[in-house]
């Protein structure tokens, strides 16, 4: 996100602590990023959705609290909170490819969804072999496209962590593929 | 059917280099990373889910907003002064009194902050507005009782002249002056029907983008689409007009994403078949509209009601027949059926035809001869305190307070609601 956009939520923040008329843009810059962190992990369209009212209801609650300069770690930190605390009271269950949007265009065939479903299904599988705190990782550096710092302040890491830590991820995603691959 | 290893070795193949420079990867990470990020791509929402995981926020939220959980029990005695004041506005003029406005108290609705006024595409989430049609001549003359009667909203027709350029500018004055006293502006926009062509359908969706990019609140996209004599015969079908809400509505979103688009309210009908190429029913027309998937891409469904006889709860009762359309309960349920349970519905047109007063009426407005002025003041606040409880209803705009549309000539003189 350019600095300057940083700059004017982070002064939307501070003014919503005296005027909630601020927080309309914060909320319009990042529900869907909040909205699909929450559907990744918790994998419930429903419960996506009460997440990410609750993430936005706290941050009204707590925007007193907020004195830093970045919006977006601030408000992931609340999610990841949030989802941590829907983990701790039920385990989701795995979302079926057909209810990701995220490969399939409206103008998609249906050969191309059924073929689309299937690689959403595997590489699910492939990421279901990490454990949750990975998944986290990646889903705030891509779905909610922090930078490495940012993912960081959100989970109490170092960048350089942060960084090690995705490397190795994807070595060890590969390493599953590969044994995919084998026992076919 | 390719393995799911030659899926995955596809997903490899769709390279990009945006996370690249974060560590030290192989083109293999990179590869991999990109097909994540494809996994993992942000979720679209549609207008109508924000507004309604806002609303849930805002339910959620200790911080409460100073709004009044029920609005409609505060605007309720105040509507029905002003509603009375202005029929009795009426009266004092058909006495050749002017209303002395000094000496009456009439409650102040102070509405307080809401985040109505920074976003009204999300906050309109809050619940049920309304405002009227009036003249805006540097605002509202009708200011203070507008506001006396709890309107948030100024309601004005606009029609789109491709030969004047300096009309974004004058419709722009308009937006200013009615925010600066304090209301929200919706423009109600029709084309020249005479002159519609594809090129026309461009300019008319770019003027409304800018219509929108200078600040107006809500927009109706070109009313009554459904039937020719306000829509180009030769383009009156279901796709055509789908076509221009398309093109407004990208443009529209492209200057400001807080406007409210609205899907031009159609006249309410059942003569399709007695006039097939130059009428299509509104529901029809509505569920064709749903068919394609406009409620997924506009904000809230337009809805006129405006040929009612009987008092708004009725559901039966008018001298012509029980067609849906002459009820507001069932045209609003018949709406709900075929545009689906998840698009909000703005009545942008709500009025009640009462001709005391008027002369030289046309037959074909004959079927209001029975309506009271009484009548007609009463019936609007039944309607709107009815509407206010209805969750999926948005707003409701009076046609029109005091428009003096031709003078007591003009059959749409009875509209008015305040009459001098």
């Amino acid at each position: 996100m350019p600095d300057d956009r940083q700059e004017q939520l982070a002064d939307a923040m501070r003014a919503s602590q005296q005027d909630m008329n601020a927080f309309a843009p914060i909320y319009e810059a990042f529900v869907e990023r909040i909205y699909s962190y929450c559907l990744y992990r918790v994998r419930s369209v429903a419960d996506a959705e009460d997440l990410t009212s609750q993430v936005f209801a706290r941050a009204m609650d707590k925007c007193h609290t907020f004195n830093g300069d970045n919006v977006g770690a601030w408000l992931f930190r609340i999610a990841y909170h949030i989802t941590v605390d829907y983990y701790r009271a039920k385990r989701p269950e795995p979302l079926p490819p057909s209810q990701l949007s995220v490969l399939s265009a409206p103008d998609t065939s249906p050969l191309e969804r059924v073929i689309q479903d299937e690689e959403h299904a595997y590489l699910d599988e492939l990421l279901n072999k990490l454990d949750e705190g990975k998944r986290n990782l990646l889903l705030l550096r891509i779905t909610g496209d922090l930078s490495a710092s940012e993912v960081g302040e959100v989970v109490g890491k170092s960048a350089t962590a942060v960084r090690t830590e995705i490397h190795r991820i994807i070595q060890q995603l590969k390493r599953t593929a590969v044994l995919y691959s084998a026992g076919d | 059917m390719p393995s799911q290893q030659d899926n995955y070795e596809q997903f490899l193949d769709d390279l990009s280099q945006e996370l690249s420079t974060e560590v030290d990867l192989t083109d293999e990470d990179v590869r991999l990373l990109q097909n994540l990020s494809q996994h993992f791509q942000p979720e679209r929402l549609s207008a109508h889910k924000q507004r309604q995981i806002w609303q849930k926020a805002q339910h959620m939220s200790q911080r409460k907003m100073k709004r009044p959980v029920n609005l409609w029990q505060r605007l309720l005695p105040v509507a029905s002064i002003a509603i009375v004041f202005g029929m009795l506005g009426y009266v004092l003029s058909m006495l050749q009194f002017s209303p002395d406005t000094q000496g009456v108290v009439v409650e102040e609705m102070v509405l307080n902050d809401t985040l109505f006024d920074a976003v009204p595409a999300v906050s309109d989430a809050f619940g049920f507005e309304f405002g009227a049609f009036t003249p805006i001549d540097n605002g509202v003359a009708s200011e203070n009782l507008m506001r006396n009667a709890g309107m948030r909203w100024v309601a004005s027709t606009i029609y789109f002249d491709v030969d004047n350029p300096e009309q974004v500018q004058e419709v722009s004055a308009e937006i200013d002056a009615v925010h600066a006293q304090g209301f929200k502006i919706l423009l109600s926009v029709y084309g020249n029907p005479s002159l519609y062509s594809d090129t026309y359908r461009e300019q008319y969706a770019m003027f409304l983008g800018e219509l929108a990019g200078h600040g107006a609140d809500a927009i109706e996209i070109w009313q009554e689409g459904n039937i020719d004599r306000s829509f180009p015969s030769d383009y009156l079908n279901v796709e055509s007009y789908w076509l221009l809400l398309r093109d407004a509505t990208t443009f529209i979103r492209a200057e400001n994403r807080s406007t409210i688009v609205i899907s031009g309210a159609p006249a309410p009908t059942g003569a399709e078949s007695a006039f097939p190429g130059q009428v299509i029913n509104d529901d029809n027309f509505i569920e064709g509209l749903y068919d394609l998937g406009t409620f997924d891409m506009v904000d809230c469904l337009g809805m006129q009601f405006v040929e009612g006889t009987v008092p708004p709860l009725a559901i039966s009762g008018d001298a012509r027949d029980n067609y849906y359309t002459r009820y507001l309960p069932t045209q609003l349920q018949r709406y709900r059926a075929v545009a689906g349970a998840d698009i909000p519905i703005c009545i942008t047109s709500l009025g009640y035809l009462a001709l005391e007063g008027a002369d030289n009426i046309p037959t074909f407005f004959e079927w209001a001869n029975t309506t009271s002025t009484d009548e007609q003041a009463q019936w609007l606040r039944e309607a709107l305190e009815w509407l206010s409880l209805q969750a999926d209803v948005q707003l409701a705009i009076l046609w029109h307070l005091d428009l003096d549309v031709g003078g007591s000539g003009d059959p749409q003189f009875g509209f008015d609601i305040h009459r001098e």
